[in-house]
């Protein structure tokens, strides 16, 4: 029964997970550590339960890849200030103390692992720095909020 | 007459340069198409793997004014310090992809049995404004970080642009194919950066 009108079509893969998934995160921020997050930490490979029981393994791991690719390039090449308003409200989001996301945010630097594998340096180094100066902004807006 | 000296020097001196840099030893670019060399070579000939809406953003100003008025001092030194590293690897980076293809270019030139002098004096004279450009720039934005550089360097993406296309214009038909994908320099529809 599951097998049997199996779409073999990246395209419906991707509409897929965009209005299954990615349309119930709210924001960019969110979409990205989403999407780094079905990638398997040791073999970079992507996958999605659900995306690979409607498709096919690899169309889902092909879809989340795309996916992944397009929300890091919208929001590394967004201007500064819609990151930092983006990152603001994700750190808000995340049902923690902000002061205390933004200390482990700037020791642990997880947004590391949110970075594309096949993204070139500069991108790569654009978006981490953005993400540091975003984050030193976020902690003084929080800071003069309280 | 005595003060053109100092300018004829230093013509003389990056003649030297170029000559020097062409006769470097380089493998044959026909006989590397077949080896792993011959990555390098689509490598040097595909799409600069920098973006517009990048390259915009790091040297424009609106990140810049943005933190000027949002941040403390301490964001302020490290955006500079950030933006400013990344500029001068893109800097890094550009003028060792123009020099990557002049090699090329040379080592073609050295097989072809039609070279044109007027095209080769006008890629030399390409190569060494578009690298001359990039040292002022990476001056300036060593002095006083990357901000408000974004009109020198769109100027400078001009040249390497034009550099770009005389070279893959005059290399052999083999090498040239699939080389003008160029692309990437465009502005994207999607960037919300404006010119």
């Amino acid at each position: 029964m599951s097998g049997q009108f199996r779409p073999m079509n990246l395209q419906a893969a991707r509409e897929d997970l965009n209005n299954r998934s990615l349309a119930k995160i709210r924001l960019e921020f969110g979409r990205l550590i989403y999407l780094a997050s079905t990638r398997d930490y040791n073999t970079g490979r992507y996958y999605h339960d659900g995306l690979a029981f409607q498709f096919s393994e690899a169309l889902a791991a092909q879809a989340l890849s795309e996916a992944h690719r397009e929300v890091f390039e919208d929001l590394a090449l967004s201007p500064l200030e819609h990151l930092v308003d983006e990152l603001q409200a994700y750190v808000r989001s995340v049902g923690a103390e902000s002061s205390e996301v933004i200390q482990v945010w700037e020791k642990l630097e997880p947004y590391r692992v949110a970075v594309p594998f096949e993204s070139d340096p500069l991108t790569k180094g654009y978006f981490l720095g953005n993400v540091k100066i975003a984050l030193a902004i976020v902690e003084s807006r929080e800071l003069a909020t309280r | 007459m005595m003060e053109a000296w100092p300018f004829l020097a230093i013509g003389l001196l990056l003649l030297v340069l170029v000559i020097l840099l062409l006769r470097r030893p380089t493998p044959s670019l026909l006989d590397s198409a077949n080896s792993s060399e011959g990555h390098e070579t689509q490598a040097a000939l595909g799409p600069e793997p920098f973006s517009r809406p990048l390259v915009d953003g790091l040297f424009g100003s609106e990140d810049w004014e943005f933190v000027s008025k949002e941040g403390s001092q301490r964001v302020k030194r490290l955006f500079l310090q950030q933006r400013t590293e990344l500029a001068l690897s893109w800097l890094r980076a550009s003028r060792a992809h123009a020099t990557q293809l002049l090699r090329l270019h040379s080592a073609a030139v050295r097989k072809s049995s039609h070279l044109e002098p007027l095209v080769e004096l006008r890629l030399i004279a390409d190569y060494l404004a578009f690298q001359m450009l990039c040292q002022l720039i990476s001056t300036v934005v060593w002095l006083r970080g990357p901000v408000t550089m974004r009109r020198l360097v769109r100027c400078a993406d001009g040249l390497s642009e034009r550099f770009y296309d005389v070279i893959t214009r005059v290399l052999p038909a083999q090498l040239a194919s699939g080389s003008s994908t160029r692309t990437s320099a465009r502005p994207s529809a999607r960037s919300p950066r404006g010119g």
